[in-house]
C-alpha cells in the first residue's frame, strides 16, 4: 500500500508539472498567398463603428471536426470580426453528421441572435444537414459553406479552397517529380466528403493518365489507423511508388510509416495536403516532397466578412467577394526547396502551422 | 501415456483450443487467397505483431475489469489523455521542440507522468464505483467524455509533436509486442498465481457471495480498475511513440476494440469468466483478421473491416455459448 501511495503522489506531481500552463501559447497560423481583400475595414484601416442593428447578434462558424486546422480558422474569424465590427464565434463539431445537424438546429433555435452561419459540411448529400441549412435560410439567416462545400442550392456561397484546382496543382507537382508516372495509394478520413472527392479528382486530372490510384484508404479520422493503413498499403501494393495524404494528419502518418523502412523511403514519394505542426520538419527534411497548403485563416476571416455583407444586404461587397458562387481563399504548393521562404512567412506572423 | 492423452483431451476441449483453431482457419483463408507471400513477409509480420502488441497491452487491462464483473468504457480517452500528458512532459523535459536528444531520465519521467494519469483515473473510477455507488458503465462513461475533452483542452486540440528518437523507438519494430508479453506475464501471474487474482474472479462470479465470504470487494475493484487504467495509459505512451505525437483524437472507440478482444477471447460480460491467455488469443484472432482483410480484399478493404470483425465477434461468442451449454449437459 505504501508503494501504491508513493506512486499516486508521484503521478499527481508528474501530472501537475506536465499540465502547467505554457509560457508562450502556441498561436495557430496562416500564410496568405496574395493580398487579401480588405472588404470590411474602414478607409483608414481602423475597425468600422459597430452597427446598432447588429448588436447582440453573432456570426457562427460550424466546423466539421476538431483539429489544429480550425485554430487557424478561428484566428481568421477573430480578425474578420474585428475588421467587420461584428461578433463571431467558432462552434467545433464532433466529426459526425448528427453533430452538425444538432448544431444547425441550435442555430435555428436562437436565430434572433444569429447574424449568419458558415458550415464546413461533412457530407454534401446528408439530407439532415441540407434540411438544417434550408430551414435557417427560410428563417432569414444567411448560410454559406466554408472549407468543404455542399450542394449549391442550399447555400449563398462557398468560402474556401477550390479543392479541384488544389488537387490539380498537387497532381501537376507529382507529374513534375515523377515524369514516368506511378501507381499510388491515397489516404483520407472520409472519402465521401466533398473536399476529399474534389482533391482526388483534381489530383487525377493534374497528374494525368500515367498515374493510377490503386487504392483509397479510409481511417475515420483515427490517427493511428491512418498510419496502420499506410503500413498495410506498402505490403498489399508493393509496386506503389507514390503515397498521397488527403487530410491534414495523413501526410505525417505516411511519412512516419515510410521512414521506418530505408528501402521504402528511397522508393516512395510522399505528397500531402495542409501543413500541421508535425508536418513541417518532415517537409523541411524532404520526407514529404510537397504539401498543398490552404489558407484557413482567410477562410475564417472572409466567412465573417461575407456573412456580414449578406446580413446587411451590402450587395457591393457581396459581388466583390463572390465569383461564380465561390470565395476562393487560395493555396500554395510548398516543397523542401521553398520551405525556408514558407517558414519565414510563418515566423513573421509568430505562427506554427497552416 | 494415459495422462498425456487426458492432457491432450483437456486442451482440445479448452476454449483456447477453439481460438487457436479459428486463428489457423483465418491464416488458411489468407493462404488460399494467394496472399501467403505478402502475409508471411518480414515487413507485414513486423507490422502485424506490432499491432498485436499495441492492442494487447490495454485489452488485457480491460479483461481484468470484465472478469471482476465490471466494464471500463474510458480506455480510448485514457489513451489520448495519457498520451498528451506524457508528450507534454517529454517536451518540457527534453526541449528542442520535441525532437533531437532525450535523456533516459527525461524519458522515464514522461512515461511515469502518463502512467500517473492512468493511476489517478483508476483511483477515480474506484471512488465513483465503491463510494458513490455509481454503476461502472456510468462512472467510466463520464471519464470517457471528460478525459477526451480534457485532452483537447490541454493544448486547444493541437497535437503535441514528440519526435525524440529515444521515445519513438518504443513503438519501432516489434517493441510493443515485447511490452505486451511483459504485461501478459505479469497480469497472467496476478490473475492465476495470486490470491488477489483469484478473488477478482470470485468477485466477478458473484459479488454478493464474495462480500458475504469476507472478501474486500472495494479493494479488489480498485486493483481491477487501477490495472486497466494504467495499462490504457501505457497504451497511450506506445501509441504516442507510434504516431510521433500526443493527439487528442487518438484512441477513439478503442474501448470497443478491447472489449471485442475480451469477448472473443472468452470473457463473459456478466463477469467471473475468462483467462488472460484467452484474451491474448482473442487479440491475435482480431488483428490477424484485420491484417488479412487488408491483403485479401482487393477494393475498399478498410470499409470491410468493421463488418468482418462484427461477424467474428458474434461467431466467437455464439460458439463459446454453445460450448458452455454442451459442458453444462455433461
Amino acid at each position: 500500500m505504501k508503494l501504491a501511495r508513493l506512486l499516486a503522489v508521484g503521478g499527481v506531481l508528474s501530472l501537475l508539472a506536465a499540465c502547467a500552463p505554457k509560457a508562450e501559447p502556441e498561436a495557430p497560423v496562416v500564410v496568405p498567398t496574395g493580398p487579401a481583400p480588405q472588404v470590411g475595414a474602414a478607409p483608414d484601416g481602423a475597425a468600422p463603428a459597430a452597427d446598432p442593428a447588429l448588436a447582440g447578434k453573432k456570426i457562427r462558424i460550424i466546423s466539421n471536426a476538431n483539429s489544429p486546422f480550425w485554430d487557424a480558422v478561428n484566428t481568421g474569424l477573430e480578425a474578420g470580426a474585428k475588421e467587420g465590427g461584428v461578433e463571431a464565434e467558432l462552434v467545433r463539431n464532433d466529426g459526425t453528421v448528427p453533430g452538425q445537424i444538432k448544431r444547425l438546429e441550435e442555430a435555428l433555435a436562437s436565430k434572433d441572435q444569429i447574424l449568419g452561419v458558415a458550415i464546413s459540411v461533412l457530407q454534401p448529400d446528408a439530407q439532415g444537414i441540407l434540411d438544417g441549412m434550408k430551414k435557417l435560410r427560410e428563417a432569414g439567416v444567411p448560410v454559406v459553406t466554408v472549407d468543404s462545400d455542399s450542394q449549391p442550392d442550399y447555400r449563398e456561397a462557398f468560402v474556401g479552397t477550390n479543392n479541384v484546382a488544389a488537387g490539380k496543382a498537387l497532381g501537376e507537382k507529382a507529374k513534375e517529380l515523377l515524369p514516368g508516372g506511378a501507381k499510388l495509394c491515397m489516404f483520407v478520413g472520409d472519402p465521401s466528403s466533398q473536399n476529399a472527392r474534389d482533391r482526388k479528382s483534381g489530383f487525377e486530372a493534374g497528374a494525368g493518365a500515367k498515374f493510377k490510384v490503386v487504392e483509397l484508404y479510409k481511417d475515420d479520422t483515427d490517427v493511428n489507423k491512418a498510419r496502420t493503413n499506410v503500413e498495410s498499403a506498402m505490403v498489399a501494393h508493393a509496386d506503389v511508388t507514390l503515397l498521397v495524404g488527403i487530410w491534414s494528419y495523413n501526410g505525417p502518418a505516411i511519412a512516419a510509416a515510410v521512414s521506418t523502412d530505408k528501402a521504402q523511403a528511397e522508393k516512395i514519394t510522399v505528397l500531402a495536403f495542409d501543413a500541421e505542426p508535425n508536418l513541417l520538419p518532415l517537409l523541411e527534411a524532404g520526407k514529404v516532397r510537397a504539401a498543398l497548403v490552404q489558407q484557413p485563416y482567410e477562410m475564417g476571416r472572409q466567412s465573417v466578412l461575407l456573412l456580414k455583407a449578406l446580413a446587411t444586404k451590402d450587395d457591393a461587397t457581396k459581388s466583390k467577394m463572390i465569383q461564380d458562387g465561390v470565395v476562393d481563399t487560395g493555396f500554395r504548393v510548398v516543397t523542401p526547396e521553398t520551405y525556408a521562404e514558407f517558414k519565414k512567412d510563418l515566423d513573421a506572423k509568430g505562427l506554427k502551422s497552416s | 501415456m494415459r495422462s498425456l492423452r487426458a492432457g491432450l483431451g483437456r486442451l482440445a476441449g479448452a476454449r483456447e483450443a477453439g481460438l487457436l483453431a479459428a486463428i489457423l482457419i483465418v491464416v488458411g483463408i489468407i493462404v488460399v487467397c494467394g496472399k501467403s507471400k505478402e502475409f508471411f513477409g518480414a515487413t507485414n509480420q513486423v507490422n502485424l505483431w506490432r499491432q498485436i502488441g499495441l492492442l494487447g497491452m490495454f485489452a488485457v487491462g480491460e479483461a481484468v475489469v470484465i472478469i471482476a464483473g465490471g466494464i471500463d468504457l474510458s480506455v480510448g480517452s485514457v489513451i489520448a489523455f495519457a498520451g498528451m500528458v506524457g508528450t507534454l512532459a517529454l517536451n518540457r523535459l527534453g526541449g528542442a521542440g520535441g525532437s533531437g536528444d532525450l535523456s533516459g531520465g527525461a524519458l522515464l519521467s514522461g512515461v511515469l507522468a502518463a502512467l500517473g494519469v492512468g493511476l489517478l483515473t483508476g483511483l477515480l473510477h474506484t471512488l465513483l464505483i465503491t463510494r458513490l455507488k455509481l454503476p461502472p458503465f456510468i462512472a467510466t462513461l463520464g471519464t470517457l467524455a471528460g478525459l477526451r475533452s480534457a485532452a483537447e483542452l490541454i493544448t486547444n486540440s493541437v497535437p503535441v509533436t514528440c519526435a525524440y528518437e529515444r521515445f519513438r523507438v518504443l513503438s519501432q519494430g516489434t517493441n510493443p509486442l515485447y511490452a505486451f508479453l511483459v504485461v501478459l506475464l505479469l497480469v497472467g501471474l496476478m490473475m492465476r498465481g495470486s490470491r488477489a487474482g483469484r478473488q477478482i474472479a470470485a468477485l466477478g462470479g458473484n459479488e454478493e457471495a464474495a462480500r458475504l465470504s469476507g472478501l474486500a470487494t472495494g479493494r479488489l475493484k480498485g486493483y481491477a480498475y487501477g490495472v486497466c487504467a494504467v495499462l490504457a495509459a501505457l497504451g497511450g505512451v506506445f501509441y504516442a511513440a507510434y504516431s510521433g505525437q500526443g493527439d487528442p483524437r487518438a484512441g477513439q472507440a478503442y474501448e470497443l476494440r478491447a472489449i471485442a478482444a475480451c469477448v472473443v477471447g472468452g470473457c463473459s460480460l456478466a463477469g467471473g469468466e475468462g483467462t488472460i491467455l484467452g484474451v491474448a488469443l482473442g487479440v491475435l484472432l482480431l488483428e490477424i483478421t484485420l491484417n488479412g482483410i487488408m491483403l485479401v480484399v482487393s477494393s475498399n478493404p478498410t470499409q470491410w473491416q468493421g463488418l468482418v470483425v462484427g461477424v467474428v465477434v458474434i461467431a466467437a461468442v455464439a460458439l463459446n455459448n454453445a460450448r458452455q451449454r454442451r459442458l453444462g449437459k455433461r
